[in-house]
């Protein structure tokens, strides 16, 4: 049975900007889902809508069998909410705050103190938990974060894009233990424009872009979608002249090519045998290049296969 | 309600680990009470040292009148402690006392002012005056002047009436010297305009318990204001620091995240202002009162009414930013408005008027009557125009941020 079910939900703010534009989802009790996409693509705004705390133009989301327009307070019971801000009082300590936020999410007071405990122990932060937070890490604050999101035992933990600003060895922390709560039982809406966070935790991914859904399903059924193509990755040493992306894709068996902060991707059916005459545009061009690597499709290249842009655009 | 107190005692924690804001709320206030009670002690009278006019007293009438201003008016109940008279022989020996200091003013009363006020001829006490003691030569003057007018006219009524009396044979010439002076004695309204003159002579300093205690309301007050200020901005950081969203996003109604907010206004600016009481009490001697009803009900009428401005001003900032700025200047202000700067009486009527208008005035009214030994019944305005006023800008306050906090 589906967890979470979302039909047609729409947002759509003063001004007639679209941000989620009728999307339809479900998620399954126990799974990890990734809703992948670049910024601005509405996954923030799927979030908050999920979370009760926008309400949708059109379109209604059941969570635990509970409507997120008709019966919020059900569904606040059933969720925990890590945002993509530190969300946590910064002069206080890590207890102090999951003492605070324990209180609001109605964790009986014979059990906080060890609901408390076990948390800074999954989190890592049982040995500073008496600092206040202002001197924590950053990759430290996401863990109290985290933590706080857990506090209500939720049957569904929705983190947006949970590990911006933090360095690659608390990310990988947060990974982990997300993967060994996941392991237990608890589901999770992952939100990211991080490619390999998804690729890492979350078995189905749903591809956002300018509020809609535009692929879902396993990452396998994902891959698919770009076919057997490979993925090109040049660095550039100097700075390409305008046409370049025309003269790239003009080579017989580019299917598309993206320029992005130095870097060009390109995808072809072979990626070893374009590539002489895709170097030979960019020498002719007098385009210095620096390295170049050819690997299989993933995430980021179905996204390019799909948009024609770059999941960090 | 378990919540909502948990929000409430959040945000006292979290102001108290603002270490700079925390002692400069707590110690700015009993810093400036003592700055502003030492500075301007000189145009308050304290407790201690009572308002007293020596009096250089010259009787060159020896008569009734004389007897009377001496004995009944200057001697008489109501400014007997406040007038210590010294008697002297002569007009000479009395300007010299006054010169020397030994006496602030000196009364002549002339001879044959007691015939004269009650004959045709005019008459005057004759005021002198030390030029260093103007207020108190000024309070001399007042009652001399108050003292003549009240019996010449009296006099002159006396005599109109015995004059008819006996031009109609009804009365013979020696029943009308006694009735005259029978009559002139009963100066039942000299009585009141010597109590008026005496209140409005007193002031600044008579009707006030000092400029310690003065100042520990008024600062004290104006603080309550800076902490509830300090505490309203609260609403606007967690909206910054988006953990108002996660509050909405936890089960719980967002009106009971309001209630929990509002109440930590209103308990910081609780605490703020038991401490400058307790503090200005023990450390510079200050009276609240003896009536300890009365001072807990004062107190907690102005927290609520001052915590619900502070509610009210929070839902009309922007940002902080506005909050820092705009909060400390209302403070400012409605105590300047109040008098809680420097004492408005003897100013201008309106300016007496205008100062109602601000919420602090009221709180200084109340707590001043209980410094001076009113009891709870004496305060009962003040209380319900704190109360009337704090539950109207709570209850604004609290339906403009809830507008808010839905479209958050």
């Amino acid at each position: 049975m589906s967890l979470v079910r979302i039909e047609k939900l729409s947002k759509t703010f003063e001004g007639g900007r679209k941000a989620v534009d009728e999307v339809s989802l479900s998620i399954e009790e126990g799974e990890a889902f990734g809703l992948l996409g670049p910024n601005g693509a509405g996954k923030t705004t799927m979030v908050l809508m999920l979370s009760c705390l926008l309400r949708p133009t059109r379109g209604d989301a059941w969570v635990d069998g509970a409507s997120v327009v008709q019966d919020s307070l059900r569904v606040r019971r059933a969720i925990g909410v890590v945002p993509q801000e530190i969300a946590l009082y910064p002069t206080l300590s890590a207890r102090e705050n999951l003492e605070f936020w324990s209180v609001m999410y109605d964790v009986p007071s014979r059990q906080r103190k060890n609901r408390i405990q076990e948390l800074l122990v999954v989190v890592g932060l049982a040995d500073r938990q008496n600092e206040r937070i202002d001197r924590y890490s950053g990759g430290m604050k996401r863990r109290v974060n985290i933590a706080v999101g857990l506090l209500g035992q939720p049957k569904l933990l929705i983190l947006d894009e949970p590990t911006v600003g933090v360095d690659p060895q608390s990310r990988n922390s947060i990974l982990e233990t997300l993967k060994e709560l996941n392991g237990q039982g608890l589901t999770l809406l992952y939100t990211s424009h991080y490619m390999e966070e998804v690729e890492f935790l979350c078995p189905r991914v749903a591809i956002m872009d300018q509020g809609r859904v535009i692929a879902h399903g396993s990452q396998e059924e994902l891959r698919l979608l770009v076919g057997e193509q490979d993925v090109i990755t040049i660095q550039l040493g100097s700075v390409p002249p305008d046409d370049i992306l025309d003269k790239v894709h003009a080579v017989e068996g580019v299917s598309a090519v993206h320029h992005s902060e130095g870097e060009l991707t390109v995808l072809s059916n072979s990626g070893r045998r374009v590539l002489p005459a895709v170097l030979d545009k960019l020498f002719d061009a007098e385009v210095k290049v620096r390295s170049v690597a050819v690997r299989e499709p993933n995430l980021e290249s179905v996204f390019l296969h799909l948009t024609g842009k770059e999941l960090r655009d | 309600m378990r919540k909502a107190l948990a929000i409430a005692w959040k945000d006292i924690l979290v102001l108290s680990r603002d270490f700079v804001s925390f002692i400069l709320l707590l110690a700015m206030p009993l810093l400036l009470i003592l700055v502003l009670g030492t500075a301007f002690g000189g145009m308050f009278v304290s407790n201690a040292a009572p308002f007293q006019i020596t009096l250089a007293f010259v009787d060159q009438d020896n008569g009734e009148m004389a007897r009377l201003l001496r004995d009944e008016v200057l001697q008489g109940p109501d400014l007997k402690e406040m007038i210590r008279l010294r008697a002297f022989a002569s007009p000479d020996e009395a300007r010299q006392a006054v010169r020397a200091g030994n006496a602030e003013a000196a009364l002549i009363v002339p001879s044959g002012f007691s015939r004269a006020v009650m004959g045709e001829s005019e008459s005057g006490l004759e005021v002198l005056a030390n030029p260093d003691s103007t207020i108190k030569a000024g309070v001399i003057r007042s009652i001399a002047e108050a003292f003549t007018t009240e019996v010449m006219a009296r006099g002159a009524m006396v005599r109109l009436t015995l004059t008819e009396l006996l031009s109609r044979n009804l009365i013979q010439p020696q029943e009308a010297t006694a009735t005259a002076a029978r009559w002139v004695p009963e100066l039942q309204s000299l009585q009141s305009q010597i109590k008026i003159q005496r209140e409005q002579a007193v002031t600044p300093g008579a009707q006030l318990p000092g400029a310690m205690a003065y100042y520990s309301i008024s600062m004290g007050v104006m603080y309550v204001l800076f902490a509830a200020n300090t505490a309203g901005g609260s609403i606007l950081t967690e909206r910054r620091t988006r953990t108002l969203l996660r509050l909405f996003s936890a089960p719980l109604e967002r009106r009971t995240v309001l209630v929990g907010k509002l109440l930590g206004v209103f308990l910081l600016a609780l605490i703020q202002f038991l401490l400058v009481v307790a503090f200005t009490a023990l450390a510079y001697r200050v009276s609240w009162g003896s009536s300890i009803p009365g001072l807990a009900l004062m107190i907690l009428a102005t927290v609520f009414c001052l915590a619900g401005l502070s509610a009210l001003l929070a839902s009309l900032y922007r940002s902080e930013s506005q909050a820092a700025a705009i909060g400390p200047a209302v403070a400012l202000l409605l105590t300047f408005l109040a008098g809680g700067m420097w004492v408005f009486t003897g100013g201008p009527q309106w300016l007496d008027i205008l100062s109602h208008a601000s919420p602090v005035r009221w709180s200084i009214d109340g707590f001043l009557t209980l410094m001076l030994g009113g009891g709870l019944a004496q305060i009962l305005l003040p209380i319900g125009v704190l109360l009337g006023l704090g539950a109207v800008f709570f209850g604004i306050g609290f339906l403009r941020i809830r507008k808010s906090y839905d479209v958050a």
